[in-house]
């Protein structure tokens, strides 16, 4: 994770993970702002529940009673998907389910005080949304020479589309869940070489 | 830092009180938007079927397809569980054309939902791929790829070509898969052929009247 800064290494990891499953719905870009935009409505909901009442609960029933409000949030979530935004809740929002646990899961490792950790999860929903950018523009462009190629998924009439270079197929390896693995193997290498040239530039 | 395992009541609320307490607010809160949002959800599946369906079938009909339907189960026929909806099109007290909403259970990712149109005389009007789960750029080629493929069901039926030719060509039938799959084409030809049979042995009760 580029830009993530949580307060201990575990809760990196777990954002780390928390990215996997959302890598497979975020082919294209028009996927991962939705997909993105969920999982941040769920972090910072589940934050602000399960800060409030972390401290009235003994710590295993306040991590059980996240799950079930994030679950719920998930849920309530999915049913107003399915009301205004039926096309993208067929091709994206089957995905949803994934998101009930994982911003639970990562709410023990939130700073304690509401605002601060308010503040956290906005900057974890941000490096999450701004990773599955980088790679769903990186694998459209590659996978389908286009960008915004599924913007009727969209409400709406609008023609979003750029088409860079025609491909017959796709490039499938790109639009596939490996992909989104190889390009966040690449973007995790290109960091550490920036982070590198910066550190011996420095020396 | 709190270790989110130790569970030592030392704080505050009893725990199971607010557990159930929490648990409760939440199934109702589901049960209530649901029950809220219910006839917009339907209304919007009515309307993602409503236009393949439309396409479909041939223009001249003047009841409402969409809610003279029936859903019947036909596993021995369908090879699957999944129940099958039946969309009819009368003109007056005539059969004019019917559209039944089939899984294809064994697509290579997943069932393969399609909408096959009939005429009453058993002749296909068409075939749509409603959803699937088929590999992008590989299975999902009726798609972009071969977009024809899917045409070439029209006006086929049990006798052209013959029953036993249903398959694909390599299995000695007459149906020709697309590049790049070979499983997809295949569940989609026998899941077709499989509702001919089903319109052939079951007409009276595909078109008896809706519930």
């Amino acid at each position: 994770m580029t830009a993530a800064h949580t307060s201990s290494s575990t809760g990196n990891l777990w954002l780390t993970l928390m990215l996997c499953p959302l890598l497979a719905a975020g082919d294209t870009v028009v996927k991962a702002l939705a997909i993105g935009t969920m999982a941040a409505v769920a972090m910072l909901s589940s934050a602000a529940l399960a800060g409030r009442l972390r401290d009235k609960l003994a710590p295993g029933t306040a991590l059980a009673c996240g799950l079930l409000t994030c679950a719920t949030l998930v849920s309530l979530m999915q049913l107003l998907a399915q009301a205004w935004l039926y096309e993208l809740n067929t091709a994206v929002f089957i995905f949803l389910p994934l998101l009930a646990v994982n911003p639970a899961l990562l709410a023990p490792w939130l700073p304690s005080s509401i605002d601060i950790s308010l503040r956290q999860s906005a900057r974890n929903a941000a490096a999450l949304m701004a990773c599955l950018l980088l790679l769903a523009f990186a694998r459209e462009i590659v996978g389908r020479g286009a960008l915004f190629s599924d913007a009727t998924l969209l409400p709406g009439d609008r023609a979003l589309t750029f088409t860079f270079f025609r491909l017959d197929m796709g490039f499938l390896l790109a639009l596939l869940a490996p992909g989104a693995f190889i390009s966040l193997g690449l973007a995790l290498a290109a960091r550490n070489w920036l982070r590198q040239q910066r550190a011996t530039g420095q020396a | 830092m709190a270790d989110p395992t130790d569970n030592t009541p030392t704080r505050g609320l009893p725990s199971a009180a607010v557990l159930a307490v929490i648990a409760l607010a939440a199934a109702l809160a589901c049960i209530a938007l649901a029950q809220l949002l219910n006839e917009r959800i339907q209304r919007n599946q009515l309307a993602w079927i409503e236009t393949p369906l439309l396409s479909l079938l041939p223009p001249g009909f003047d009841n409402d397809p969409l809610t003279d339907q029936l859903s019947l189960r036909a596993e021995p026929v369908m090879g699957t569980a999944q129940p099958v909806i039946v969309y009819r099109a009368r003109r007056g007290d005539e059969r004019h054309a019917i559209a039944l909403r089939v899984t294809a259970p064994d697509g290579y990712r997943g069932p393969i939902e399609l909408l096959v149109g009939i005429t009453p005389a058993g002749e296909l009007l068409g075939v749509k791929v409603l959803s699937h789960d088929e590999t992008p750029g590989l299975g999902d080629a009726f798609e972009n790829r071969s977009a024809g493929w899917l045409d070439d069901f029209a006006g086929l039926s049990l006798e052209n070509p013959p029953q036993a030719r249903w398959r694909m060509r390599r299995d000695g039938g007459d149906f020709d898969a697309f590049t790049g799959a070979t499983i997809t084409p295949r569940a989609i030809v026998t899941t077709v052929r499989r509702t001919l049979e089903l319109y052939r042995s079951n007409q009276s009760q595909l078109w008896a009247p809706a519930p």
